[in-house]
């Protein structure tokens, strides 16, 4: 199920962990690799980069790029 | 302090100086007699940017017929025998510790994600499958990137898209703090511009290594405004980026020096560890360039030194009793600006020790990977 147009990062991490399956060191490898990308942290954002709706499109992009489109 | 090896299944490592022949033909003998008369199943060479590769490449790939070889020059080398400049180290990781491995050369002189997809394409090929269906508690990518051009994010980028799963570690090529030439070997091939890749099934457990001995002095820059292709940020928090890094550190913007920069990097915060962004110089207009981009939007923290040795021996340690508490073999890729800060302390004696005894070699470099660039960081994998 694709993340809503208005998702925040909460929702994304939601998506990509449902998307893993609950794979533990999935999850740290890609969100490490989105985190040196967009210096976004999806497991522990800023309270200001939840919301942003540019900082979502920079994540899901890096996602999508890393073959997790969401 | 020692760490039990493996004898059974352990690496040989090597370490050598003086002219290429002579350098060469020690090192192969060390590393037949490390072997046991074992196959190598990969080997990796690190190499005074002095020494010209081609008397190096074609003698060191030819001594070890049938494995992926591979190497690059340095801003100086290390293995348990010690740490330097001027020489070669190298380890061989024997058949058994490496079930399989495919090996590739990318040019990158023309374009960076093309040649970085045409070794990713060629180590596909040569394992038979593609790297993203690849198990990664099994398989591991090395890899060694040309030091001068700043392609490692990039590099590391098209590595990730292809094998977003597989923990890719390695380093980037010096020449001994000369700045003009960086070199990678591939086989007997050799590039200026290029990317080694390495990629192999092990058949003993690893664990990659991270070490940067800083912590976070909560003080942070969220980078407003930069000049993305020069690796340099022009505002933190819509102030001069060195007028705000001055500020952060405590100290006057005339004191934004190198050794300001050594002292106080910048730390992306992942999962609650440092990621280093090294600031490298004071440029035009206040901005300050580093040693890997810092995107705008990113908050980065600035960062407290700690103690580089033993920060090291304790995730030396972490990795060893990850793979069972006996480890067989390591290769690690340390930033020039640590051995710049060993060479101050002259703790590099102490920091080889920090690795216990495993047989290990590697290098300092002139950025490091594991998953992305970072900088002033030990990267590595240790085998068991």
């Amino acid at each position: 199920m694709p993340v809503a147009a208005d998702a925040d990062l909460v929702d994304v991490l939601t998506g990509l962990e449902r998307r893993l399956g609950g794979h533990g060191a999935a999850l740290a490898t890609i969100c490490t690799r989105v985190a040196l990308r967009t210096g976004v942290d999806l497991r522990s954002p800023r309270p200001e980069q939840v919301g942003d709706a540019a900082v979502v499109r920079s994540v899901l992009a890096a996602l999508s790029d890393l073959g997790f489109p969401l | 302090m020692s760490i039990a090896t493996h004898r059974d299944l352990a690496a040989a490592s090597a370490r050598a100086t003086g002219p290429a022949p002579d350098a060469v033909r020690a090192l192969v003998a060390q590393l037949h007699d490390g072997l046991g008369g074992r196959t190598a199943g990969a080997v990796l060479w690190f190499a005074s940017s002095a020494y010209d590769p081609a008397d190096l490449a074609g003698p060191l790939a030819d001594a070890f017929p049938g494995a992926s070889v591979l190497g690059c020059s340095t801003a100086g080398e290390f293995s348990d025998d010690g740490s330097g400049t001027g020489g070669l180290t190298a380890v061989a990781l024997p058949e058994g510790m490496v079930v399989r491995s495919a090996v590739a050369l990318g040019e990158l002189a023309d374009d960076v994600a093309a040649g970085t997809d045409a070794a990713v394409a060629a180590v596909e090929a040569g394992l038979g499958e593609p790297l993203r269906g690849l198990d990664p508690a099994r398989h591991l990518a090395l890899v060694l990137i040309d030091g001068l051009h700043a392609s490692e994010e990039l590099v590391n980028e098209r590595i990730g898209n292809a094998a977003p799963l597989l923990d890719v570690v390695g380093g980037s090529a010096g020449d001994d703090l000369r700045f003009e030439s960086t070199w990678v070997a591939v086989g007997r091939t050799v590039s200026r511009h290029g990317v080694a890749l390495l990629v192999l099934e092990a058949g003993v457990p690893f664990r990659v290594v991270k070490s940067c001995a800083f912590s976070s002095a909560g003080h942070r820059l969220t980078v407003t405004r930069t000049d993305a292709s020069a690796r340099t940020v022009l505002e933190f928090d819509h102030l001069s980026a060195v007028e705000a890094y001055a500020a952060a550190v405590g100290i006057e913007t005339e004191c934004v020096d190198a050794t300001a920069f050594m002292r106080h990097p910048l730390g992306l915060m992942i999962d609650g560890e440092p990621w280093l962004r090294s600031p490298r110089a004071v440029v035009d207009h206040g901005g300050i360039a580093f040693y890997a981009a810092v995107p705008v939007g990113t908050v980065v923290e600035v960062v407290d030194a700690g103690d580089l040795v033993a920060a090291t021996r304790e995730a030396v340690h972490d990795a060893v009793a990850a793979v069972g508490g006996r480890a067989g073999g390591a290769v690690m890729f340390n930033c020039i600006l640590r051995r710049l800060q060993m060479d101050a302390e002259h703790s590099a004696p102490a920091f080889v020790e920090a690795f216990g005894g495993i047989p290990v070699a590697g290098f300092h470099t002139y950025g490091e990977t594991w998953l992305g660039h970072v900088n002033q960081t030990l990267t590595g994998v240790v085998f068991g």
